[in-house]
């Protein structure tokens, strides 16, 4: 053990993406040994060199940090590497500050902080060659004079790419002594996680030290100088202050416009299948329970979600193009300064992006937000994303009640009409988060700093796997939980069995006919019939269960000869405008799936929040629902 | 098919899919609960099934009567 700490100990710093891995293993070659640091499952790489005069030097690849003022685990793990704050790990001999040339305006910023430790630190000033490429007037020897420290160059892909780098390592470090035992110096830069105060310091010295690596650059002749790649050329209009937002506005105008136009021709062959299904089971079968649990309860319920899996599959193929193409980083930094008004980060854009498929992701990738606060406020609102199950809620009752016609060139008023419901999950989300803020005084905001990657051209592989796993998850859906709710629907919405001679139909005397009439009086107030209350029930296990629900209820209640799948006549019979109005507003805000709130649970460890979560959704789709029947009555009258 | 037939295949359909909901939707502690009710009348795979994977883990609560716990890893 004693031989191993006698070896020198060099450790490589630097940002994520800037080729330190490359040059850790040029450097090491095969000599390498992957463990995690204790405690977490962060991962630890050691390797070894021999220099030219045999002596054996340590080397550590730590993992990628923006700064010295943590907030991933992983920044954590480099910032108490580089601080010796870890038990059991020694503070480095030398610290190798490897920054990417093509990109010196972010990534001097972590030699600054490196360099205020007092430590032995070298600067290997990587991918040169492609800097040079790029035409950008990279001077190693001039780069040192700024900084006061020694800079090598390399070029971490190619053989003999960090020789200059050994070189230094030889001269001046491979006959050193072991500079001190883990815990023998100050922590000087350290600042406690999460709270107000160090954040504000945190931004003053992000300031500040962007102030001197702009007077480096610009006494290096770099300032106004920057790569042009092909992404550099997309980026300028793309992240553009005006034509950014816009674009991205565009895009998903596009993308909602798409949903509704195209899937058309799918939704009415899928409905026509279901009909013709319905069809067989009445021929084959006689009239009795077994024919009405498969054409009133399986085929009405569970067929009429699945008419929507067309829709389904467009609105992810889009977020899918989107996301292999590298784009969706670029929206979140567009949002960035919206989110941070209501008091997010940046960093809340893709667990809230992720919950538009379901609210389950979303919240699992909230563990990416470093900030306990964050974290709990995106849990909060990203059920009021609008996901995919209510997708078909929506398409159902826009498509019976909204005309499908346009409104300007290209522009149909259906998908209108759902971008502005997401659109209005999007702003009811952002309220709590503002609301939340609101309450919670001494929350900061924290900056964004994330990796742009490079535009390409998605790949049709990924896209593929991509929309085979959402739609084998929906129709799994549909085929498990969703037809056991409609299966007990059907049971419930058939007995017990009238006697002969009653009145009404069937439905209004069997169990849910009943509990539907108690529910009515709570949801009358809103516009909601009796038929639309039992629906809300099942709605809770799932969504996208109420259109089922719906189908089945109506199919039951219906007397003629109304078929299976057909929801949308029987409501546009049944509902007046503003309450299909209203049930879209109720929609919006929904109280969400059992298996959303069971996850809260887990991820905050709590059941307060997943209460809270409950209890303002309710409150919100009631008061929404409410107002949205009462205004568009006194708008359209009552009928 | 006669209309016994026809009444057990729809009861039939009706249990599963209440099973199935129940063991879909339910807490952990109620579907332990249940299995312990339901031992002796159902086979123990359903059992196992209902209670859920956890049951057979060394830390989870476990129905009575089930067979014996598998070892924890």
């Amino acid at each position: 053990m004693n031989a191993l700490v006698a070896d020198p100990l060099v450790a490589l710093v630097g940002n994520p993406n800037c080729g330190k891995t490359a040059l850790f293993n040029l450097l090491t070659g095969s000599r390498q040994k992957i463990a995690n640091y204790a405690g977490v499952t962060v991962e630890r790489k050691e390797g070894r060199l021999r220099t030219r005069s045999g002596r054996r030097v340590r080397v550590l690849d730590l993992p990628g940090a923006y700064s010295l003022r943590p907030r991933t685990p992983d920044e954590q793990i480099t910032c108490d590497f580089v601080l010796g704050r870890l038990p059991d790990e020694p503070r480095p001999d030398v610290v190798v500050a490897v920054v990417d040339a093509t990109n010196l305006r972010r990534h001097l910023r972590l030699v600054l902080a490196l360099k205020r430790l007092g430590q032995p630190v070298v600067v290997a000033l990587n991918m040169v060659d492609l800097a040079r490429r790029r035409g950008l007037p990279i001077d190693g020897a001039a780069l040192s004079r700024e900084l006061a420290l020694p800079v090598v160059e390399t070029v971490g892909v190619r053989a003999g790419g960090a020789q200059a780098l050994l070189d230094y390592l030889e001269r001046e470090h491979a006959a050193a002594e072991p500079v001190a035992a883990p815990g023998d110096h100050p922590v000087a830069d350290a600042i406690p996680l999460d709270e107000p105060a160090a954040a504000t310091a945190d931004m003053a010295s992000v300031a500040a030290d962007q102030h001197e690596v702009e007077r480096i650059l610009g006494r290096l002749g770099l300032a106004g100088v920057r790569a042009d790649t092909p992404s550099d050329r997309i980026d300028r209009v793309v992240l553009h202050p005006v034509a950014g937002p816009l674009i991205l506005a565009g895009t998903l105008f596009l993308m909602f416009q798409a949903v509704f136009a195209w899937a058309q021709p799918f939704m009415r062959a899928i409905t026509a299948l279901i009909a013709a299904l319905a069809g067989l089971v009445a021929t084959v079968l006689p009239a009795g329970p077994l024919a009405s649990l498969l054409v009133d309860g399986v085929l009405a319920g569970a067929g009429s979600v699945l008419v929507f899996l067309p829709q389904i599959v467009l609105l992810f193929a889009f977020i899918l193009l989107l996301e292999d193409s590298g784009y969706l980083p670029r929206a979140a930094f567009l949002l960035d300064r919206l989110m941070g008004s209501v008091g997010l980060s940046g960093r809340s854009f893709i667990p809230l992006l992720s919950s538009f498929a379901c609210a389950v992701p979303g919240i699992l990738a909230a563990r990416t937000i470093p900030n306990a606060r964050d974290r709990t406020v995106t849990i909060l609102i990203a059920p009021l994303m609008t996901c995919s199950a209510r997708l078909p809620v929506y398409t159902l009752l826009i498509g019976t009640f909204v005309p499908a016609r346009t409104v300007g060139p290209g522009i149909g008023l259906q998908g209108l009409v759902l971008l502005a419901l997401y659109a209005a999950g999007v702003g009811g989300a952002f309220a709590v988060a503002w609301i939340l803020k609101r309450l919670r005084r001494g929350s900061a905001l924290h900056p964004l700093q994330m990796e742009l990657p490079t535009y390409h051209v998605p790949s049709l592989r990924n896209l593929g796997i991509g929309l085979l796993q959402r739609v084998e998850v929906f129709v799994r859906r549909v085929g498990t939980i969703i037809l056991a709710l409609m299966v007990l629907l059907w049971f419930l919405s058939s007995f017990p069995v009238p006697p002969a001679g009653y009145p009404g139909a069937a439905i209004e005397y069997s169990l849910a006919g009943r509990l539907g009439a108690l529910l009515a009086y709570l949801f009358a107030p809103i516009g909601f019939n009796w038929q639309i209350s039992i629906a809300l029930v099942p709605g809770i296990a799932a969504r996208e269960v109420v259109v089922g629900a719906l189908g089945t209820v109506y199919s039951l209640a219906a007397t003629g000869q109304d078929v299976a799948g057909q929801v949308a006549p029987l409501i546009a019979r049944a509902w007046s405008l503003p309450t299909a109005f209203a049930l879209l507003a109720w929609y919006v805000f929904a109280p969400q799936c059992l298996s959303t709130l069971v996850t809260a649970r887990r991820e905050t460890n709590s059941w307060r929040y997943p209460a809270l979560m409950a209890g303002y959704q309710l409150a919100l789709a009631y008061g929404a629902a409410g107002l949205t029947y009462h205004a568009s009555r006194w708008l359209l009258g009552p009928a | 098919m006669s209309a016994l037939w026809e009444r057990l295949i729809v009861a039939a359909a009706v249990a599963a899919s209440a099973l199935y909901a129940f063991k879909a939707l339910a807490p952990f502690g109620w579907r332990v609960s249940l299995a312990r009710r339901l031992t002796g009348r159902l086979p123990d795979r359903v059992l196992i099934w209902l209670a859920g994977q956890s049951a057979c883990d060394a830390c989870g609560p476990r129905p009575a009567a089930l067979p014996p716990r598998p070892r924890a890893p």
